[in-house]
């Protein structure tokens, strides 16, 4: 069984002070830390719990600058086998469909029975990479995936929909998946684990190795452009109640009335 | 006058019979003995630091006198020293008659009557010590205990040689002309028995010779078979663990083989059962699936199967002994529950750590990654981001920092005293106001200090616990980066975790890291520092507080550093305060929970171990539980309130008392 996970790094935007750049198309990162996506990571567990249960090999791959290889390296840790860094000036700027278009040329070199992908990423949110990567790469697919098994050539798994409602299905391998978190307990990796991996080799691959020239991927390549980005309006302050129990209560409840809640 | 010795062989036929069952005995100890040294070799070798003779005197308070086993339990060492000596001194009988008769004679005359002598009080000493143990251990039950197969046999053997011994003895006296009676009084005590049995005393004592014998020699092989191998075990894990356990840089560690150090494989065989450390340990008490006890008695089994002797086997046997794994051996992930208390580890009588044991396969667990607790595995991410384990929150923590009013490194200002005010009193409101009562103390003795205002990192004391070295060793890098750059070398800290970490782990590193420009740390801790100024005067209390207080020592000030006293002068130093000692208290303090990273650990227990302190605090009608540290406080506030004495009982930090009395 071998499989390809794709990872991303992107900024740890949990309790960061966002701040929208001068271009008005990107947020300042001087200040932010970076990590893998945490759907990426969910995705990375399950597919080496695979191997460590079914053998084969695990591929992990990324598109991004030369920072990008730290995650590669949390991957190694993790226990992927391969680390592939598709790194060129040439891919800056591009939209979901130009990054699942450079993957997908990649992958098609590439022996593999399953792609994983986490289900979106902590930055841009649109999902659309995974699926796109099917597409491209002519095999089913199936999103927001919280449970996974594979029985030979396929795969039976179970997708989050709407409302708290889960669909089961099967697909046919190869095929894409994208992972949702809580999928599993992703491993913890330590510094030691990380230094352990140090020394491996990683793929390092340009446009040009995969066939593609610099009008194909990046800026160039995409189908959506960013014109301006904005802050969500500040929520606005809620009021304190303050004194005992029995005053809190009492003005709580005059609210309440005052609403007309209390019928 | 005939010269007094006796006839060694006497009324025994078969002696070459005896002779070759000896020698078959003495191979099977031999073998047995070689097995479990060999077990221990395949431990990394140690990097102990310590002089050989406070080792060795060490081993001889702890190893020949006891010393510990008396701690908390006066009988128990009396017990051990009687079944002890008694052993020791019938053997080295045994060893002084096969020289007499195989040897050089030398048994005669008054020698005789005085090794006869000797003997008979050690063999009667012997009688009461395991007479006690059993009386203890199976009818009045002293203390919990586990008991095994093994521990009940060990008594009735030793019990049974002295026993057949002294019948010997007597039966030998009533065949004979006794010469001289007064120098065997016990033996003289059962020939007058067993004057009284029907036939032949030769006949009796032919049988009885032969069983004392068979007990003998099958305890002889017993030993290494058993948990008696601790009478060579202990004294030697005595004499290592008495020098300092080195710190091991992730480097260092790389090139290690093995999965504990040599010392520590030494320890496991050392371990008597006697579960002294299980009956102190707060983690058990609180019903949590900890016992310190079967820790070390888990990884003894898993390092016997790892090393033993199915490594020897060829092919599938020895693979899948050599693949197994630390982690793969402990059951429920009991190492996640220590809280580094130190409790196991200042009560073992032979200087185990069960408490660096669980540290080191937390190590190992660590390196895996699989077993770690999902919340500590989220609270080290966070660490390794945000250089705090809360959430981000930096901007917020900073804005509180420079609200306190005092001078702020980082803001250029410039002081002789670096208060490292930690994580958690950035962070959580009761200990927060702990800080500003300290620095009201400092502001008020005129002490010229400042904080590290935005720059202040987390100490990463309880990473190091948790066995993440790798990031410790980064934490540990970076705020030496920050004392050089601010020339912080003097700190003091309301953290009793931050001030242990900085004062123990943190050198050891700067020296085998070489840390460009580190400086030398002096750390103080509050309590100590509070006690100082109030030694030169700059302090005067001007209110009383009129009330009863007990305090609470925290393990990292306590037992782990030894600042006993320092919090008490204070305390009755204080106008109107009225100190009494909890039950439990100083070197047997009862841990509150907080430490070894056990604030990122939800217990599933139905007591926690910060209530049972609170209960023993109400128990002794105090109005303030004093305490020192922020985890402590934390956890002791909440369970004030969870246990109903939060209207009775008051939890303040030492320096919030002395801020008050100012
Ligand atoms: S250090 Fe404390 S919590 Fe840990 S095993 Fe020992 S007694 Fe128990
Ligand atoms: S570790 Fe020490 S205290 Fe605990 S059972 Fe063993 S010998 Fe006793």
């Amino acid at each position: 069984m071998d499989i390809i996970v794709c990872v991303k790094r992107v900024p740890d935007l949990a309790e960061a002070d966002i701040v929208i750049d001068r271009s008005q198309r990107d947020i300042e990162k001087d200040d932010l830390v970076f990590d893998i996506n945490e759907w990426d990571n969910y995705a990375l567990e399950e597919a080496v719990l695979l191997k460590e249960k079914l053998g084969g090999t695990v591929t992990t791959i990324t598109l991004g600058d030369e920072d990008a290889e730290e995650v590669l390296r949390r991957a190694l840790a993790v226990g992927a086998d391969n680390a592939v860094h598709l790194d060129d000036a040439a891919f800056a700027g591009g939209d979901a469909y130009a990054t699942a278009k450079a993957l997908a040329a990649a992958i098609r070199e590439m022996p593999y029975d399953l792609v994983l992908a986490g289900a979106q990423a902590g930055d841009d949110g649109y999902g659309q990479v995974g699926a796109t990567l099917a597409e491209l790469l002519g095999i089913p697919h199936a999103t927001l995936v919280t449970s996974l098994e594979v029985d030979g050539k396929i795969a039976r798994v179970r997708r989050e929909l709407e409302a708290g409602l889960e669909e089961v299905m099967e697909l046919g391998l190869p095929a894409v998946l994208t992972i949702q978190t809580g999928i599993n307990e992703p491993r913890y990796v330590s510094i030691a684990g990380i230094r352990r991996v140090a020394r491996r080799e990683i793929d390092v691959r340009k446009a040009s190795d995969l066939g593609l020239s610099a009008a194909e991927v990046g800026a160039a390549g995409s189908k959506t452009e960013i014109e301006k980005l904005s802050l969500p309006p500040a929520a606005q302050k809620g009021d304190i109640l303050e004194g005992s129990t029995a005053v809190v209560a009492e003005k709580l409840a005059a609210i309440f009335a005052s609403k007309g809640w209390l019928g | 006058m005939e010269r007094a010795t006796r006839e060694v062989f006497w009324n025994v036929s078969l002696v070459w019979f005896f002779y070759t069952l000896s020698a078959l005995a003495i191979g099977a100890f031999v073998l047995g003995a070689y097995r479990i040294v060999s077990i221990w070799r395949r431990g990394w070798k140690d990097s102990r630091r310590g002089k050989p003779s406070a080792s060795l005197s060490r081993t001889v308070a702890d190893g020949l006198l006891n010393r510990k086993i008396f701690r908390n339990d006066r009988i128990a060492g009396l017990m051990h020293l009687c079944i002890m000596w008694g052993f020791i001194v019938l053997f080295v009988g045994t060893v002084l008659l096969t020289i007499h008769h195989d040897v050089a004679p030398f048994l005669f005359g008054t020698t005789f009557l005085v090794y006869s002598l000797v003997l008979d009080i050690a063999g009667l000493v012997l009688i009461v010590g395991v007479t006690t143990a059993l009386v203890r251990r199976y009818v009045i039950k002293a203390r919990p205990m586990n008991n095994l197969f093994d521990d009940g046999v060990v008594l009735v053997a030793l019990l049974g040689i002295a026993v057949t011994g002294f019948a010997l003895e007597g039966l030998r006296l009533t065949a004979l002309e006794p010469f001289q009676d007064d120098w065997s009084p016990v033996g003289t005590a059962f020939a007058a028995i067993l004057d009284g049995l029907p036939g032949q005393p030769q006949a009796w004592h032919g049988v009885i010779w032969w069983t004392h014998a068979a007990v003998s020699l099958g305890l002889v092989i017993y030993i290494p078979l058993s948990k008696l191998f601790h009478m060579f075990a202990a004294p030697t894990n005595i004499y290592l663990a008495a020098a300092e356990a080195a710190t091991l840089t992730l480097e260092e560690r790389e090139k290690l083989v093995g999965d504990f150090e040599r010392t520590q494989m030494v320890s496991f065989d050392a371990c008597t059962k006697c579960n002294r450390c299980e009956n102190v340990c707060p983690s058990f008490a609180a019903g949590e699936p900890l016992s310190p006890r079967g820790f070390v008695l888990n990884v003894k089994a898993f390092a016997r199967r790892k090393y033993g002797i199915e490594t020897r086997l060829p092919g599938k046997a020895r693979e899948s002994v050599t693949a197994l794994q630390v982690g793969d051996m402990i059951e429920e992930d009991a190492a996640w529950w220590c809280t580094t208390c130190r409790a196991c580890v200042e009560e073992c009588p032979v200087s185990i750590s069960p408490m660096d044991v669980i540290r080191e396969t937390r190590v190992a667990q660590m390196a895996d990654g699989r077993k770690v607790p999902p919340t500590v595995r989220d609270m080290l991410r966070t660490m390794s981001k945000h250089n705090n384990p809360w959430e981000a929150g930096g901007s917020k923590r900073s804005r509180w920092r420079q609200e306190l009013g005092a001078k702020d490194l980082s803001a250029g200002d410039e002081a002789e005293v670096c208060y490292w005010i930690s994580c958690i009193a950035s962070d959580d409101l009761r200990n927060q106001e702990v800080a500003r009562a300290f620095i009201q103390v400092l502001s008020h003795a005129g002490v010229d200090f400042a904080h590290l205002g935005k720059e202040e990192g987390c100490c990463g004391e309880f990473v190091k616990r948790l066995g993440e070295d790798g990031l410790f060793e980064a934490i540990v890098e970076n705020n030496y980066a920050t004392f050089a750059a601010y020339g912080v070398s003097d700190l003091v800290t309301t953290s009793p975790h931050c001030f242990h970490t900085m004062r123990r782990d943190y050198p050891a590193l700067r020296e085998k890291l070489n840390i460009d420009g580190a400086p030398q740390l002096h750390v103080r801790h509050h309590t100590a520092a509070i006690a100082d100024l109030l030694e030169s005067g700059k302090l005067t209390f001007t209110r009383r507080l009129d009330s009863r207080v007990t305090f609470h020592d925290p393990c990292y000030i306590g037992r782990h550093n030894g600042l006993y006293e320092q919090p008490r002068r204070v305390l009755r130093a204080l106008p109107g305060v009225e100190l009494v000692e909890m039950p439990r208290s100083r070197e047997n303090s009862f841990c509150c929970g907080g430490g070894g990273g056990r604030m990122w650990l939800e217990s599933t227990a139905d007591q926690r171990m910060a209530e049972i302190r609170v209960r023993e605090a109400a128990a002794v009608k105090v109005d303030v539980l004093v305490t020192a540290c922020p985890f402590c406080m934390s956890n002791l506030h909440d369970a004030a309130k969870t246990a109903g004495y939060a209207e009775v009982m008051e939890v303040r930090d030492i320096a919030e008392l002395v801020a008050e009395a100012l």
